[in-house]
């Protein structure tokens, strides 16, 4: 099972998630854990798309 | 391997950007802008151009490389940010550079447009133009005259101009650089100024730097007026500049790099993030905050560009948000 799979937030959430972890990276941009957060949600959310894409 | 600065004209970054042209990057004279950094390798005939800032590495453009060399400048760069623990994203590629920085194993996206019109086919004339033409009409029945002048005879006018465009963005306005022009220094003579005065005082200037490859000619660049001022004076200044590269037989004029617009599915390339993807059809709807690219787009469309070409960013790994930030702030934007 992926992690997008599992991950239980819907994609209008992910991408919300998205925008958010971008305003706070420009917020904190040298804080590490904002960056991981950043990087599971755009993982998450690259999943998310590429199934529904082929689903399509 | 060595890094060096980017703005002296007998570096190697003036010589490789007017010789290695294939990606037809028309925003390559940025690469000689003061702050920038520049990998070269020994016997390797070209330059990479970057800014390090936090943990990142950001390129800008691809290498200005021979076709021989341009491998081994990529790999030259990567291995020089994973020596120096930074993590390498890449700006303003163009569809040649994505390609083969896919081929390389990036993630690469579009990020937005370059736009331009081909000179020879231009002309204000027409109902298109006539909302144009009546704004130009108004900047110089209030007494707008254009000249082209030397930066270098103006550069008190300059700094006014600039103090108070820069005050009127708000207290925490920041002049951003990296992506956008600069207007003195050692490439000062490369460029071309035209600055619009009002009854003797400077109220507006566009500095154009030349654009080399096959669409050769002028970038429309930094652009600066005081605010409040008449209306119409940019496009005052740029029609006379118009006027005046048309008679020198100048093929294009460049608008520049425009994050979010001309985005488009078939510009996309295989393995690219659908994520990043929606992310730039959100900013452009809804990012003004973060870069007002559709106040910029709707500028240059009114010139009615023939060309609209896209540009991309690569990612040293999968498509990161860090990594897309630190563009910006390379740029200075926070």
């Amino acid at each position: 099972m992926t992690i997008a799979a599992r991950d239980p937030r819907s994609t209008d959430e992910l991408r919300q998630a998205l925008v958010e972890s971008l305003m706070a990276m420009i917020g904190a941009p040298d804080d590490i854990p904002t960056a991981e957060t950043a990087a599971t949600t755009l993982h998450s959310l690259d999943e998310r798309l590429t199934a529904e894409s082929s689903t399509r | 391997m060595s890094t060096t600065s980017a703005t002296t004209l007998d570096s190697p970054v003036l010589r490789a950007i007017r010789t290695h042209t294939q990606s037809d990057n028309p925003s390559s004279f940025l690469a000689l802008n003061t702050g920038n950094s520049v990998l070269t390798l020994p016997g390797v005939d070209g330059v990479a151009v970057h800014r390090r800032t936090g943990r990142h590495l950001v390129q800008f453009g691809g290498p200005f490389a021979a076709p021989g060399a341009y491998a081994q400048l990529l790999t030259g760069l990567r291995e020089h940010a994973r020596e120096e623990k930074l993590d390498l994203v890449a700006v303003q590629l163009q569809r040649a550079d994505a390609e083969r920085y896919r081929e390389a194993g990036f993630t690469v996206n579009q990020i937005g447009a370059s736009w331009a019109v081909h000179l020879p086919e231009f002309s204000l004339r027409g109902t298109r133009f006539m909302q144009l033409r009546n704004k130009i009409s108004r900047a110089l029945r209030n007494g707008l005259v254009v000249e082209e002048v030397p930066a270098d005879e103006c550069e008190t006018a300059l700094a006014t101009i600039d103090e108070a465009w820069l005050g009127s963005k708000g207290e925490h306005a920041r002049p951003l650089e990296f992506l956008v022009g600069q207007v003195g220094g050692p490439a000062q003579g490369h460029r071309r100024l035209f600055v619009g005065s009002i009854e003797g005082a400077p109220v507006s200037y566009i500095s154009y730097s030349p654009v080399y490859g096959t669409r050769s000619g002028w970038m429309h660049d930094l652009s600066r007026r005081i605010p409040g001022g008449s209306p119409g004076l940019m496009e005052a200044i740029n029609a006379a500049a118009i006027e005046k590269f048309t008679e020198e037989g100048v093929e294009w004029l460049h608008f520049g790099f425009t994050p979010f617009t001309g985005l488009s599915e078939d510009n996309e390339l295989p393995g690219h993030s659908p994520s990043f993807q929606w992310l730039m059809h959100f900013l452009w709807a809804e990012g003004a905050a973060l870069y007002p690219a559709q106040s910029q787009l709707d500028y240059k469309e009114k010139w009615a560009p023939h060309a609209v070409l896209p540009e991309y960013v690569a990612f040293d790994g999968p498509a990161s948000i860090a990594g897309f930030a630190h563009i910006f702030r390379a740029c200075n934007a926070f």
